[in-house]
């Protein structure tokens, strides 16, 4: 979508018509809940992040300044509302092999394994993305994700253009060393249970 | 990145391979350049083709990203947010948005309307826009207004005044106390707290004592954070005998002043 639709857009929303914002839902939730997705790791959390950040910027939409992006705003607004999230909610550990697990000696059943086998494949990037730090767990994924270029991932963060490439350097290395024991660890999983 | 720096690193990557028969690995900066898209891809072919271990691991990060890249399953939330939406604030169909901006323009229209008539009226009839003599609230409220303001103004003025004063009446009452006197010994400074305008058109009693004869030669104001308005006052004083410590009045149109000093010059 062009910004000039998407201008368009945002005045008709502005002005109480739904169709438009509901194209404008359907242009950027995608990509708003796999960014969310992705920085939360739960889609519990990005399911209510999305639809808060959406309703808030829905019902503000006055207050769009059209010189900016308006995923830009979208976002800003999204992440703030996950640092406050983040700021209230406590780490919530589960994993099916703990649940299944009844400390009777026994091994878990062999669907649990195969659960947390395929949990751990789907899963990688996320334990990669994990331990990033939350600056650069961000510009990755605003960079690899969204596709956001590094001068707008500068702004947005408000660091100097080469603090960004920094963190993109390091977080990428970071993540395929992550990955690597990941798949070593899954290797072995598999290789113990089999 | 410009062309030239890219060669570089390449060139150094090509002479690296070079040395080491084929197992060379591509700098760091270009696999970083390339995937901060500002190396193009062939270049960094030509450096992964010399180094399996770099392919190897440029391919691993390229999944990576592409994992990272592949979209989540999620479900369509537009319908939950238009109604948490419309629930806060009722979308509108077109035709009452149509009627809405129209509203707004004709409220527009009514009031300039309104405006332009009252002010045609004032100009063609002042008193047919008069509703009544009598002052209402709001005219006694900008009078009241007015009032405080000239006040205000009038309390400036005479602030004013009496700093102008102060400034030019210290001369004057030197003039009008000075009289002729053989010779005086000392000038004597003493701060008054009281503005100098109190000491206006001072005249010292005759301020013989057995010890002194005292004249005020002038005085002045001073800014002073401690006394907001003091003066400072000189006299000039000629010993005559006695104690060292003398009392003397003077008459100034607000009240009389008592001055003590406390030490007089050396006889």
């Amino acid at each position: 979508m062009t910004r000039a639709a998407e201008q368009k857009l945002i005045e008709r929303a502005a002005r109480g018509d739904r169709a438009a914002g509901e194209a404008l839902i359907k242009a950027h939730q995608a990509s708003l809940y796999n960014y969310i997705f992705r920085l939360s790791g739960r889609a519990d959390v990005a399911e209510d992040i999305v639809q808060d950040a959406f309703v808030r910027v829905l019902m503000h939409l006055d207050r769009f300044d059209p010189r900016y992006r308006f995923s830009t705003w979208l976002f800003t607004i999204a992440k703030r509302l996950f640092v406050n999230a983040s700021q209230k909610q406590k780490p919530r550990y589960d994993s099916d092999v703990v649940g299944a697990w009844r400390g009777d000696g026994m091994a878990p059943s062999a669907p649990t394994i195969d659960a947390e086998v395929r949990d751990n494949a789907r899963d990688a990037i996320q334990v990669a993305l994990g331990g990033l730090s939350d600056e650069q767990r961000e510009i990755i994924l605003l960079f690899h994700q969204q596709d956001w270029p590094i001068a707008l991932i500068a702004g947005h963060m408000g660091m100097p253009e080469g603090t960004v490439k920094s963190h993109l350097h390091r977080g990428r290395q970071r993540m395929r060393r992550v990955l690597e024991a990941c798949e070593n660890n899954r290797a072995t999983v598999a290789e113990v249970w089999t | 990145m410009n062309a030239a720096w890219l060669r570089d690193l390449l060139r150094r990557g090509s002479a690296g391979a070079e040395a080491r028969a084929g197992d060379s690995i591509p700098p760091d900066e270009l696999i970083d350049a390339f995937f901060d898209r500002e190396a193009g891809g062939a270049d960094l072919s030509d450096a992964l083709k010399r180094s399996a271990p770099a392919a190897g691991r440029v391919e691993r990060i390229q999944s990576m990203l592409d994992e990272l890249r592949r979209p989540t399953r999620s479900r369509d939330l537009s319908a939950s947010i238009l109604a948490e939406v419309g629930r806060r604030r009722p979308w509108l169909p077109a035709s009452m948005r149509r009627f809405v901006t129209g509203g707004r323009l004709a409220a527009a229209a009514c009031f300039l309307l309104f405006v332009g008539g009252a002010f045609y009226a004032q100009r063609i009839a002042p008193d047919s826009v008069r509703f009544t003599t009598e002052p209402a609230p709001l005219t006694d409220l900008v009078s009241a207004g007015r009032a405080d303001a000239a006040s205000g103004m009038r309390t400036l003025a005479a602030a004013i005044d009496c700093v102008r004063e102060a400034a030019s009446s210290p001369k004057c009452v030197a003039e009008t106390l000075a009289r002729p006197a053989p010779s005086w010994d000392q000038t004597i400074l003493i701060v008054d707290a009281r503005p100098s305008r109190a000491l206006r058109g001072a005249r010292p009693l005759e301020a013989r004592s057995p010890c002194a004869v005292v004249r005020l030669t002038h005085c002045q104001s001073v800014a002073n954070a401690d006394m907001p308005q003091p003066t400072m006052v000189f006299y000039q004083v000629r010993r005559i005998g006695g104690p060292d410590q003398v009392m003397f009045q003077m008459r100034t149109p607000d009240l009389p002043a008592a001055y003590s000093i406390s030490s007089l010059p050396p006889r």
